[in-house]
């Protein structure tokens, strides 16, 4: 382990996972400085986490060789090994413990992100030119052409399955499609459903300039770093708050994206978990429900404040990434 | 104040607080345990504070070269190493380096002065130790050679700004 830490490689994947914290704390300042609020600019800025510190180390290395020497880390901001190799507990370096922490990051990643992706992908082949109902009743179809009357997207391309739950989807790509289930059809009004088609129409467009796939590719080199997986889920919960403004946009009804996102929000009885709810899966379910609740209430909060332009972030952008990078070139 | 401008001021008062930390964070190890890598000011101190029973040194040394070495570096993790540089008298500058290190090919970490062109690459019988005996220029096209060798766990490099003859004398007298 040793020979691995002190190697390119090793060194590579330290700084890469150090490089990000330092990245991530300052673009949250940079938030707080320039008051950023506007989801599409954090993302921009939440993007330089995954991107910066893959880059970062290999430019560092290739335009100043001496980075990598040990002089240079006498007179840095901060030498990692002095922490990796402080011993502890009896003489177990503290490298050994942190190991904890990659391999649960990429554990989580293969099991809630990898694996996943994949069997969807699966499932979409399988699914692929199938009809997913085919005898639709014919008020549940006027319902559904009602809601799209006036949106940028063909009504036939809108795919209704038979679910009591409130299901709503889109898949991308070449063909891309809207699922929704008879449950939300149901229980929504017309302009509830158009706020939701209109959301789901935000993700199928902006599918066409794909940062949030560009950014999950980058962010799989750093399968074992926390601080990229969370900065992922940051941007790609930014990623829904853009695609309510488009809904916005689409509809000019705030209220109704307002009141479509509020209906999807989980009764609070499956998210506080009951007495006789002991099990780990119930455990597990109730947090899930609960963050999924966290979400869903920031969005509503998000559109009930008042939409403002996009800020002026080009300077802001520019003064946080030569932060960044300057900080983090005397972080080894 | 602009309001850009106390953005901009708030941004580096908080950049300026992850710089501080950073710093305090770096310097809390040093403060729990010894044998970090650090510049040491005498052989003595680096052997005791890092627990070597030995740092290898030069018996011979050319005219114009003396004791004590003028940097001395050391560190026990993540391998064992210890760097002894040695100025010429009259000029000032680095002209002798030796490097001991328990890892194989640390020595480019370890070397301030680098073998820029390479022109004679020779394996070297010394003292019964096969060495690898390099013959080039380092930095601002001086001449100089450098000698590697490996005894028991430590690899040893040792280079001189000089032709090698006075180097092998040098690399001999360090080996017992």
């Amino acid at each position: 382990m040793n020979s691995f830490i002190s190697s390119y490689w090793g060194m590579y994947a330290v700084q890469m996972l150090l490089h990000s914290v330092i990245a991530s704390v300052l673009i949250d300042c940079a938030f707080v400085a320039w008051d950023l609020r506007s989801p599409r600019v954090k993302q921009r800025f939440r993007f330089m986490v995954i991107f910066l510190p893959v880059v970062s180390f290999p430019m560092f290395q290739l335009l100043f060789p001496g980075r990598g020497d040990v002089y240079f880390r006498l007179g840095s901001l901060l030498d990692s090994n002095r922490w990796l190799f402080l011993e502890v507990w009896g003489g177990v370096p503290v490298l050994k413990v942190l190991l904890v922490i990659p391999a649960i990051t990429a554990a989580v990643f293969v099991l809630q992100e990898l694996v996943p992706i994949v069997i969807s992908q699966l499932e979409q082949m399988r699914e692929a030119g199938e009809t997913v109902d085919d005898e639709v009743d014919g008020p549940m179809a006027r319902k559904v052409a009602g809601a799209m009357a006036g949106l940028p997207f063909n009504e036939n391309c809108v795919e209704i399955f038979d679910d009591e739950d409130l299901v709503l989807f889109s898949n991308t790509g070449f063909n891309p499609r809207i699922y929704v289930s008879t449950g939300l059809i149901k229980s929504f009004s017309t302009d509830h459903l158009q706020a939701a088609f209109a959301h789901e129409i935000g993700h199928i467009q902006r599918s066409r300039k794909p940062t949030l796939i560009l950014a999950y590719l980058i962010r799989t080199l750093m399968f074992y770093n926390p601080v990229a997986m969370v900065e992922f889920r940051k941007l790609a919960q930014e990623e829904e708050k853009v695609c309510d403004d488009i809904a916005i946009a689409l509809t000019g009804k705030p209220e109704a994206v307002v009141e479509a996102v509020n209906m999807l929000r989980p009764a609070p009885e499956e998210f506080i978990p009951a007495k006789h709810r002991r099990s780990f899966r119930e455990i597990v379910s109730a947090f899930e429900q609960y963050s999924l609740d966290v979400l869903l209430k920031s969005r509503v909060q998000r559109i009930g404040q008042s939409l403002r332009s996009e800020p002026d972030w080009g300077v802001p952008y520019f003064i946080t990434m030569t932060l960044i990078i300057g900080i983090n070139y005397y972080v080894v | 104040m602009g309001k850009k401008i106390r953005s901009l001021l708030y941004m580096m008062i908080m950049a300026g607080g992850v710089v501080v930390l950073l710093t305090a964070v770096n310097r809390l190890p040093s403060s729990i345990q010894k044998g970090f890598a650090r510049q040491y000011d005498s052989v003595e101190e680096a052997k005791r504070s890092l627990g070597f029973d030995n740092i290898f040194v030069p018996r011979y040394f050319p005219e114009g070269i003396s004791w004590p070495p003028s940097f001395i570096f050391g560190q026990k993790e993540p391998y064992r190493a210890v760097v002894l540089e040695f100025r010429e008298a009259k000029a000032g500058g680095t002209v002798l380096i030796v490097i001991q290190t328990s890892r194989r090919g640390s020595e480019s970490q370890l070397q301030r002065t680098r073998l820029s062109e390479l022109k004679e690459d020779t394996p070297y019988r010394l003292k019964g130790r096969i060495a690898r005996l390099q013959v080039g220029t380092c930095d601002k096209g001086i001449p100089c050679s450098r000698i590697s060798w490996q005894d028991r766990d430590l690899y040893f490099t040792v280079l001189f700004m000089s032709s090698p003859f006075e180097l092998i004398r040098i690399a001999e007298s360090m080996i017992q």
